[in-house]
């Protein structure tokens, strides 16, 4: 089903305060994993998880996004607000296997040399 | 409406817009030519009345003109001055009628 | 339950919209065209034949003044040219409904209510709280979930402080805080925008209460994707009552004979007065002025009493953010940093920087408002909704409307030093007009001020700004004004202006000072309306108003002596300033009469 696999990406609970201000290891960690692709992928049962993996290496963050064909406003503010508070731990982050709709989007936001893709 | 006429309704706006500009040019024009006495007797409702010209059609006043060059009240470079002056209208009339 | 001033007015009907007819529009515009022309035609009158040279400095600053007065009335022309009310639609039940899937699953569409307050009465909170949770959608499975936005942070950590939260639980709705008060309510919003999740979300007041239908009669127009908001009118429904002129004579003067009190009925009972004494009604605004830029699409959003895209305010927020970042790398780039240092550099604005859904502005609205319909990309449009769908409290003392009203000409004249929408780009020329519109309005006291200072500088030094009050001046002047009215007649239809007009000239002093101080560059403070009477002593608000008055009126009586004596060098002169000096007159006593108004013990 080509619908099924576009996906409305939104953080939640990202921004709270408990993670913006916390700067151990354990609630960086719940940072991390607290990307979930809301609603879709419930309904469609489809994965396992609701939450996007990423993967850390050598000071950077890695999130997949091979899985991700859609992305709104409120998903994009999420994803910067991720990216500031990773920021603050000195991590960096990278999304990989971005589409090329996605990257425009980005692109059109003026954003794209905040979001390292590719 | 018919069809035929239909396709020139959208021209029904602008002509409207250009009526309404013309009828506003056309009212300041009349609003400019406006004079007091547009408005019944009263010539001078704002304004002092200007002091009235000599030069009438008046016979007294050629009269009383002859009579003070002849008892010496005015002399002839004067009359002729004050003739000349009550004859200009007349004359700029008479050229005007031809 | 508490007891509240206005429950007295609960029962209140708002009005019903003016119905749109294209015919009276359509004479509206040819009286305008007229206007405008007849307009020009006694300016160049005046700029060219009628300026008394040898008092250029008072003839100077009059003419100036009617020609910057006359650019107001091309401005509203302009905004009232046309109508173009949004078709109504049915409330939407799906998230396809109001955006484009694309390939996401389907559900239906979320709804949050933002209830903002800070220091209001909780108990005053808790009825809007309850209305919000009476409103009424025909989709069960929709979720609408009410927020109260509490910026006083009454969450009893605080004893001296009334407990808003025990309120919103005993509601059931949901209690947001934060621990500081950045960005005033915007900040407040922006806060509640990080935590929640609605397709949809309204803004009200702590003093909105809605009807059942607000999201019945408003959620319909979200269904043309571009819609980003839709504001409803603000309706006052505790506006002063008309009292009987022979009750405030009683009542002031302490009658307590009954024949007395008989014959002062008798004489004055059917004079009535003091009806919405505070030109709180703001009819005219919402129901004339911005349903009609509908038409420029060029309808601001107010705050409370609208319904917002969650998608068009983030994507303006981002896009901000965007442009703030790239501002301050090109700054950095023409200070000729490495590329090194720009990129630590860049780390650090972009831990700086934040994305503001609504700007952090004393007139957030409006500000707001402006950069939405200035994105081209997205093109959103707006809507001005021509019913009522909700009920709100006006201010109960000159004092609180003086703050209020200060607040939103210094907040619009900010805007236009900081962030001037004629220079902005993206806005069509139409949006240009209106929004400059607004904030020319506020400009208006530098000439009101000439109006008013005119016939004392002629009362006390003679001289004329003018050649003469001649038939000239009448034939240019008189059919201009009465077009003028009728103009404005047409384009306010059903709308009563008196009170607009009087509060326009009066407020004058208050608007300067809001002038001034923007132009001192102080900042613009958002002081929070008071919801509630507060019979401050307000006499030194009024004090420019009596100066005036007082000046004219001996201005008047001087005059009046050296006409009877036959010593005055120009009587038309007289005539004219004084038949202009009553309508300053009346139009500064609302001020006075405000200033001094309560309630009278028989309300």
């Amino acid at each position: 089903m080509e619908s099924g696999k576009k996906i409305n990406l939104l953080l939640e609970d990202a921004s709270n305060e408990e993670t913006e201000n916390s700067a151990d290891i354990d609630s960086f960690d719940r940072t991390i994993v607290t990307i979930k692709f809301e609603e879709v992928f419930q309904e469609r049962g489809e994965y396992s998880s609701n939450e996007l993996a990423g993967i850390y290496f050598q000071g950077t963050q890695y999130f997949d996004f091979k899985n991700v064909y859609f992305i709104n406003n409120t998903g994009i503010a999420n994803l910067i607000d991720l990216i500031k508070s990773l920021l603050k731990q000195g991590v960096a982050i990278k999304f990989v296997n971005v589409r090329e709709k996605i990257k425009d989007k980005f692109k059109s936001m003026g954003l794209e040399f905040i979001f390292n893709c590719s | 409406m018919s069809p035929k006429l239909e396709k020139y309704t959208f021209l029904i706006k602008p002509m409207f817009f250009i009526f309404s500009l013309l009828f506003a040019s056309w009212l300041v024009l009349k609003i400019e030519k406006l004079r007091p006495s547009d408005f019944g007797k009263e010539r001078y409702l704002f304004e002092d009345e200007p002091v009235p010209s000599i030069a009438k059609y008046d016979e007294q006043y050629l009269k009383n003109l002859f009579l003070e060059y002849k008892f010496g009240i005015i002399n002839s470079r004067q009359l002729d001055e004050k003739l000349e002056f009550f004859l200009k209208p007349i004359q700029k009339a008479g050229v005007k009628k031809n | 339950m508490k007891q509240f001033y206005f429950h007295k007015f609960e029962d209140r009907k708002p009005y019903s919209a003016i119905p749109d007819n294209k015919y009276r529009t359509l004479l509206f515009q040819f009286t305008g065209i007229i206007t405008v022309t007849l307009g020009i035609a006694y300016l160049h009158w005046r700029w060219r034949y009628s300026l008394n040279t040898e008092a250029l400095w008072f003839a100077l600053p009059l003419v100036l003044a009617e020609s910057l007065s006359f650019f107001s009335t091309v401005m509203i022309v302009i905004n009232f040219w046309s109508n173009k009310d949004a078709k109504k639609a049915p409330p939407v039940h799906y998230l396809s409904e109001i955006e484009d899937l694309d390939g996401r699953t389907e559900r239906p569409v979320k709804i949050d209510v933002f209830i903002a307050t800070y220091n209001e009465d909780v108990e005053l909170v808790r009825q809007s709280i309850q209305d919000a949770k009476n409103m009424e959608y025909p989709f069960f499975d929709v979720s609408i979930k009410i927020y109260v936005l509490d910026d006083g942070r009454r969450d009893g950590r605080d004893a001296t402080k009334e407990n808003m939260k025990i309120v919103a639980e005993e509601e059931g709705v949901e209690y947001k805080i934060r621990e500081h008060n950045e960005g005033y309510k915007a900040g407040n919003l922006k806060n509640a925008l990080e935590h929640t999740k609605g397709d949809l979300f309204v803004i009200l007041d702590a003093d909105t209460r809605v009807f059942p239908n607000f999201l019945i009669n408003t959620s319909g127009y979200f269904r043309r994707e571009k819609v980003a908001w839709v504001q409803t009118p603000q309706w006052f429904y505790d506006t002063t009552e008309a009292q009987k002129l022979s009750t405030i004579i009683i009542s002031k003067l302490n009658i307590e004979n009954k024949h007395l009190s008989r014959f002062v009925n008798i004489m004055f009972g059917r004079i009535k007065m003091n009806e919405d004494i505070f030109g709180n009604d703001p009819r005219l605004f919402y129901d004339a002025i911005l349903r009609k830029r509908n038409f420029y699409n060029a309808a601001f959003c107010c705050g409370a009493g609208s319904i917002h895209r969650r998608e068009a305010t983030m994507s303006l927020a981002i896009k901000d953010f965007a442009d703030g970042l790239k501002k301050l790398e090109t700054d950095l780039i023409s200070k000729k940093i490495n590329s090194v240092e720009i990129n630590d550099q860049k780390n650090i604005l972009l831990l700086k920087q934040e994305i503001i859904p609504f700007k952090f502005h004393a007139s957030e609205d409006i500000y707001t408002s402006i950069m939405l319909h200035a994105d081209k990309e997205n093109n959103w449009e707006s809507i001005q909704h021509a019913d009522i769908e909700c009920k709100m409290l006006s201010t109960q003392d000159l004092d609180s409307w003086i703050k209020q009203h200060q607040r939103y000409a210094a907040g619009s004249l900010d805007i236009a030093f900081k962030d001037n929408p004629v220079l902005i780009k993206g806005l069509s020329l139409g949006q240009k007009i209106c929004y400059f519109s607004t904030i020319w309005s506020y400009f208006a006291p530098l000439w009101i001020m000439v109006f008013l200072l005119s016939p004392i500088v002629f009362f006390f030094t003679l001289s004329l700004p003018v050649k003469t009050y001649s038939f000239d001046f009448l034939k240019y002047f008189l059919p201009f004004q009465l077009m003028n009215t009728i103009t404005i007649t047409l384009g306010c239809w059903g709308i009563s202006t008196k009170r607009g007009d009087q509060y326009y000239i009066s407020s004058f002093w208050f608007m300067l000072m809001a002038l001034f101080s923007v132009l001192k560059g102080k900042e613009v403070k958002f002081n929070v309306t008071p919801k509630g009477k507060h019979f401050a002593k307000n006499t030194q608000h009024i004090l420019p108003h009596i100066i005036i008055i007082s000046l004219t009126v001996l201005g008047i009586m001087y005059n009046s002596v050296l006409v009877f004596k036959g010593y005055h060098p120009c009587v038309s002169g007289f005539f004219t300033n004084f038949f202009w000096c009553i309508f300053n007159i009346v139009s500064l006593s609302i001020m006075i009469r405000a200033a001094q108004w309560k309630p009278l013990e028989s309300d």
